[in-house]
């Protein structure tokens, strides 16, 4: 090396070096060579050479910057930013603390992307796998731990204010027999009415559902509840209400977990689960429309239901923000279509309710 | 090649002793590096906080000096991220994934059943989480080098668990009383495995010398539960102001205030025994880093338990009242404590110290990220 610093002019740092098998330090000076440095002992020998194409950086802190090389736990310190700016020019893997940082935050927005991604296509395929382990009885017993949730939390009082008229009950239950002769499933099913004004019905899983008195005040003929009642029996058919529990649970645990549970993560939780909620709401739709057709019972009710129910919501009173599985969405546009053809076709001629029991439905609350 | 001894300012011919450490931490610079992962975390819902994290390590760990040479912390913000996902998938996961289709399924249960499972499940969380607590520190160590040596842990994660779940349980049952000693064994299997290089740290702490100021908290801790219980008879007034309120009619005033002071007497009383516990820890931690020795070096500590307990109570008023914006600070504060007061006796020769051979794992703090126990 001597002969090639006399030909050109070699530059030369004081640092600090530790060799990565003891706990010396030792001042050494450093030479910058074409493909390497040299770093030299206080001899003036050389003790190692470090190929530029295998040095990166540890940190830089305190006006210094640590060097390493690969395979290797020995440390370069320099301490001079001239001696770094020299040596950043010839190895092309020292990147400064700065551009570091960058990358990590491009990388790590990548990495969110990516997860959310992988989150969204695949829960909704992992709950559909649980679903279909949960035996019919336990989500039976897991429904009706929710309908006593619901039933208490519409009770004002601490006797469930369920609608009790007997002759309402009577017709409700001649409707719910006769519809479910053509709408088949899993689970038998039982309907409730709850003294609410609420515009709205759910099924939850295992085959109980509950209709608030808003929607039975709203609904013009009992073709219309019909419709409704065969709409929520497809929830249950299709065990909609379970899916929506295990990947609610899912997304939650998940969101806890990958965001640490942060505002963030709860409203893309929601996010996700409504986009598959209107799917399911779309079958939910196309199913009912094959149970009422096979009832033969008008599509043209649900069909003006729904749209009496989309004016609603276009006016910015939809409430389907504040309960899940209810007449939440509207049912697409094609499905849409279908009704409206189904109305041209279709009357009433298999039903079995008389004026004087839909009278009754409707005052199954007493009011 | 070994540098003479000239080179090395601080090594002395007689044992003396000096500052284990030298803080360069800039409450400024730190403060920069948070509000940067703020953003980022909000932007990435939380991801960045593996990096945020390793950028927050490597800049505290750069400035902390030992005997003339700064720490370097070598872990990437990759490494985290890869730990979260291996316990994310292989633990956690099918964990709660079991746990939410027990609980489903005994839904409707007896109460006995239930109880059983939530039993186990806390068991198994306090396991877990001393599990995360002993690897998330064998991962920290492994990433931590001093002129170019790195230090380690050995030792069973999994043994250290179960520890956890007998020193808990042990304390639970005596009413505390076991703490000092279940604290102190914890800690010995903590330090015990703890190496530098191809040595590992001795340590040789005294449960007698714990007791004494334990006792003072505990006994305080007592008086309190017996004031509580003799007081306890004016929840009687309590009963009587709902049964006339019930009735119709208004709660007798008398009564109601009396209500009131014994509320606020109660959150009151807690702050004596929040201060004596703080002191209890100052004195603890005095005893813990006192009792520590490494190659022929021994640890020597200052501090008082009063003094812990002021800086531990300024550190969480400063960070209150500037809602957390002075937290660097607090930070700061912490580490110039530690370099006030705890020493290295010795004649500061760590030449014949050599590079550690153990193994170091690929990735980690996974659970510790999960369980929230990673510390800084």
């Amino acid at each position: 090396m001597p002969l090639m610093s006399a030909v050109y002019k070699v530059q030369t740092f004081d640092a600090t070096y530790y060799d990565g098998r003891t706990a010396v330090r030792h001042d050494v000076t450093v030479q910058l060579y074409a493909e390497a440095l040299d770093i030299l002992g206080a001899d003036g020998q050389v003790i190692e050479q470090w190929p530029y194409q295998a040095i990166s950086l540890s940190d830089q802190g305190g006006g210094t910057t640590r060097l390493v090389v690969e395979d290797s736990e020995a440390r370069l310190v320099l301490s001079s930013s001239e001696a770094f700016q020299a040596l950043k020019n010839r190895a092309p893997n020292i990147d400064s603390q700065k551009q570091r940082t960058l990358r990590n935050m491009g990388l790590s927005v990548l990495v969110t992307v990516g997860l959310i991604g992988v989150a969204y296509v695949s829960i909704p395929v992992m709950a559909s796998a649980v679903v279909a382990m949960i035996p019919y009885e336990t989500e039976k017993n897991i429904g009706e731990g929710y309908a006593k949730d619901m039933q208490a939390l519409f009770s004002k009082t601490k006797a469930p204010n369920q609608c009790t008229e007997d002759a309402g009950v009577q017709a409700l239950n001649t409707m719910v027999t006769y519809l479910s002769a053509y709408s088949s499933g899993p689970f038998g099913y039982q309907v409730d009415v709850l003294d609410n004004t609420m515009v709205n019905a759910m099924a939850l899983p295992g085959g109980h559902m509950f209709i608030f008195r808003g929607l039975i005040d709203k609904a013009e003929s009992s073709d219309e509840l019909a419709g409704v009642l065969a709409h929520e029996m497809a929830h249950v058919n299709h065990r909609h209400g379970m899916h929506g529990v295990v990947r609610s649970f899912g997304f939650q645990m998940l969101s806890d977990m990958m965001f640490g549970g942060n505002v963030m993560g709860n409203l893309s939780n929601i996010m996700m689960m409504m986009s598959h909620s209107r799917e399911a709401e779309r079958q939910a739709d196309i199913d009912a429309i094959e149970t009422l057709r096979r009832a033969n019972i008008s599509t043209a009710g649900i069909a003006r239901f729904f749209e009496r129910l989309k004016d609603k919501e276009d006016e910015g009173k939809g409430s389907f923000f504040k309960m899940p599985n209810m007449l939440s969405s509207h049912p697409s546009s094609d499905v849409r279509e279908a009704l409206a053809r189904e109305v041209q076709s279709t009357s009433s001629t298999g039903w079995a309710l008389s004026e004087a029991q839909w009278k009754n439905l409707k005052a199954i609350c007493g009011k | 090649m070994q540098t003479d001894a000239s080179h090395d300012v601080q090594r002395s011919a007689v044992p003396q002793t000096r500052a284990l450490i030298q803080n360069h931490v800039q409450g400024f610079e730190l403060l920069k590096i948070y509000i940067v992962n703020l953003i980022l975390m909000v932007l990435t819902l939380g991801i960045y906080r593996f990096w945020g994290k390793t950028r927050l390590r490597r800049y505290i760990w750069g400035n902390l000096e030992i005997m003339g040479d700064r720490l370097e912390y070598s872990g990437t913000g990759k490494e985290l991220f890869m730990g979260f996902l291996v316990v994310f998938f292989l633990i956690l996961f099918p964990l709660f994934a079991a746990i939410g289709l027990i609980d489903g399924l005994l839904a409707n249960e007896h109460e006995q059943a239930r109880v059983v499972l939530g039993i186990s499940q806390g068991l198994i969380i306090v396991f877990l989480v001393g599990v995360a607590f002993f690897r998330a520190r064998r991962y920290r160590l492994t990433r931590t080098h001093w002129r170019g040596i790195y230090s380690s842990q050995t030792g069973s994660s999994v043994k250290y668990g179960l520890m956890a779940i007998a020193s808990y349980a042990a304390t639970a049952l005596t009413l505390g009383l076991a703490w000092p000693v279940c604290s102190v064994w914890l800690k010995r299997y903590e330090m015990k495995h703890t190496w530098v290089g191809d040595e590992p740290f001795d340590f040789s702490p005294s449960v007698k010398k714990l007791y004494r100021p334990f006792l003072v908290v505990w006994g305080i801790g007592a008086l309190y539960m017996f004031g509580v219980w003799n007081t306890a008879g004016s929840i009687g007034n309590l009963e009587a102001i709902f049964n006339s309120v019930e009735a119709g009619g208004q709660p007798n005033p008398d009564m109601v205030l009396e209500l009131f002071n014994m509320i606020i007497a109660m959150y009151l009383g807690l702050i004596p025994i929040g201060l004596a516990f703080l002191w209890y820890r100052g004195r603890a931690y005095n005893h813990f880093i006192s009792s520590t020795q490494f190659h022929g070096h021994a640890l020597t500590s200052t501090n008082t338990g009063f003094g812990f307990m002021w800086l531990t109570v300024g550190n969480s008023l400063l960070v209150f009242f500037t809602l957390g914006l002075a937290l660097p600070w607090a930070i700061k504060r912490y580490l110039n404590f530690v370099e006030r007061h705890v020493g290295l006796v010795g004649d500061g020769d760590f030449s014949q110290l050599l590079q550690s051979t153990q193994e170091r794992p690929s990735h980690g703090e996974g659970l510790a990220d999960a369980f929230d126990v990673g510390g800084i």
